[in-house]
């Protein structure tokens, strides 16, 4: 039902759904920087793997050296070798 | 966050340790506990920094999240600042320091003067305090190019004038006008006279037609050279110049009384400090009042300096000697003596130019008086030079 609404009024107006804190937005530099706005928190945090739970599911960064340079509520920066992004 | 923000808000680095450290990472985020620099150091152990402030937030945290966390290190202005909050009159003290010197920078308090030889010193502070440039007076109220116009209109010895300001130290600095000697003849037409009676000896005529020659007998205000200089066919009017030497004859008495007043000290002393600041006198001890014994007064300035800078700050120390008056008779030697060099001063401010070549001295003493009468024979420069009112200006042949 709010899913419903959150879409039917962000396709009203256009006004992009993941500015309504919906849908993930994941940001990717190249392949030393992956930025993942309107996250539901770390799953898994490992030198190759990083785990970042969504609504719906979850975003898998693989690599090596992997580290999360900044957290916050709404935003998680992870920095290294991005080998793969998945998301399931 | 900027690193310096961080730095003014002090930063602590932090070491998460248990079973599920993402855990207790997502209940920071979830509590808005900013934290960066995340390091995962084996499975059980992260480090990370974060702000000094989220010390007791973050052990709570810590703690639903079955997590033991150990700060590491701290650094930051806080942290510097810190032991200073058991010292409050230390960190008052240094911020009233602070604040007094920048203060204090906005008066003047020592006005020094540069370049100055003839002028002195006095004259141009005594005018600079007329335009209210003083000690204590406020430094931004000066305005140089007003000041500078307004002195070299007061001291016209002046010609140019700079006014440098440095924190409370004010330099003048001046140069004074060039004095060159006039070419030009104070009058336009004169002739010289005798300025008394004499027996010519020497002279020098530069200008004009000399009407006395070497011996002749002149009396007071004779012409001796005149300002018409006659060329046959016509007369020229010129100043005359010139140096004529003449013997003359000087009488005159002078006296002094027999008794005077000699002073005794009665062996009383006492001493008054007192503290200058700038203009202002404080007594620190010693009687302040007026005096109305006769005393002596001895002054001993000091002046605090250092490494050559003076600061308007002095202590003065005033020793006064009380004395009597008791009258005593002058030694009739010694008053001769006094009687004869005042004799000698007289008649060297008598004469522009000369010497005494016999001094002729009768010594007496005359009831409470000493007496000298004197006689002197001088060889000096008689001229004198005077304007003629109304030049002659030719006869008309009509």
């Amino acid at each position: 039902m709010k899913k419903d609404i959150t879409n039917a009024v962000g396709e009203k107006f256009s006004i992009p759904t993941e500015t309504l804190g919906e849908i993930p937005l994941i940001l990717l530099r190249g392949k030393r920087s992956v930025s993942i706005e309107n996250h539901r928190g770390i799953t898994e945090y490992t030198d190759t793997v990083v785990q970042i739970e969504v609504k719906r599911g979850a975003v898998r960064v693989v690599g090596f050296g992997l580290s999360i340079a900044q957290m916050t509520r709404k935003c998680v920066e992870i920095r290294g070798t991005i080998r793969a992004v998945e998301l399931e | 966050m900027n690193p310096i923000i961080r730095f003014l808000r002090g930063e602590m680095r932090v070491r998460i340790t248990g079973a599920s450290v993402e855990r207790c990472m997502n209940l920071l985020s979830e509590e808005k506990i900013d934290f960066w620099g995340i390091c995962r150091k084996d499975e059980l152990n992260v480090e990370l920094f974060m702000l000094s402030k989220e010390k007791r937030r973050l052990s709570a945290l810590a703690l639903r999240s079955f997590c033991t966390t150990e700060i590491l290190s701290e650094r930051g202005l806080i942290k510097y600042l810190q032991p200073l909050r058991k010292r409050p009159f230390l960190l008052f003290g240094t911020a009233f320091v602070l604040m007094l010197s920048f203060f204090l920078q906005s008066f003047v308090w020592v006005i020094e003067v540069e370049g100055e030889e003839r002028v002195h010193e006095k004259v141009i502070l005594r005018e600079l305090e007329t335009l209210d440039i003083r000690f204590g007076a406020w430094a931004s109220s000066i305005d140089p190019q007003l000041t500078k116009a307004r002195m070299l209109n007061a001291v016209p010895e002046l010609s140019w004038l700079a006014v440098n300001r440095t924190g409370g130290k004010l330099t003048v600095l001046v140069t004074e006008r060039d004095v060159a000697m006039s070419a030009k003849p104070p009058y336009q037409t004169g002739s010289i006279i005798a300025a008394r009676d004499g027996l010519i000896t020497d002279y020098n005529i530069l200008e004009g037609m000399r009407l006395c020659k070497r011996g002749d007998a002149v009396k007071a205000g004779q012409i001796l050279v005149s300002g018409y200089e006659d060329y046959g066919l016509y007369l020229r009017a010129v100043c005359a110049d010139a140096e004529i030497y003449a013997t003359t004859w000087h009488a005159g008495t002078v006296a002094m009384p027999a008794q005077h007043m000699e002073k005794r000290y009665t062996g009383k002393e006492w001493t008054q400090i007192s503290l200058l600041l700038g203009r202002k006198r404080i007594n620190l001890c010693g009687n302040s009042g007026i005096f109305t014994a006769c005393c002596d007064r001895m002054i001993n300035v000091k002046k605090v300096s250092i490494a050559g800078y003076e600061f308007p700050l002095a202590i003065e120390t005033a020793t006064y000697r009380e004395y009597e008056e008791i009258p005593s008779e002058v030694d009739a030697a010694a008053a001769r003596q006094q009687l004869s060099e005042a004799w000698q001063r007289l008649l060297r401010a008598d004469m522009i130019a000369g010497r005494a070549e016999k001094t002729t001295e009768h010594f007496l003493q005359s009831g409470d008086l000493y007496v000298l009468n004197a006689e002197s024979t001088c060889n000096e420069m008689i001229a004198r030079l005077v304007p003629i009112e109304e030049p002659y200006k030719g006869e008309s042949n009509e």
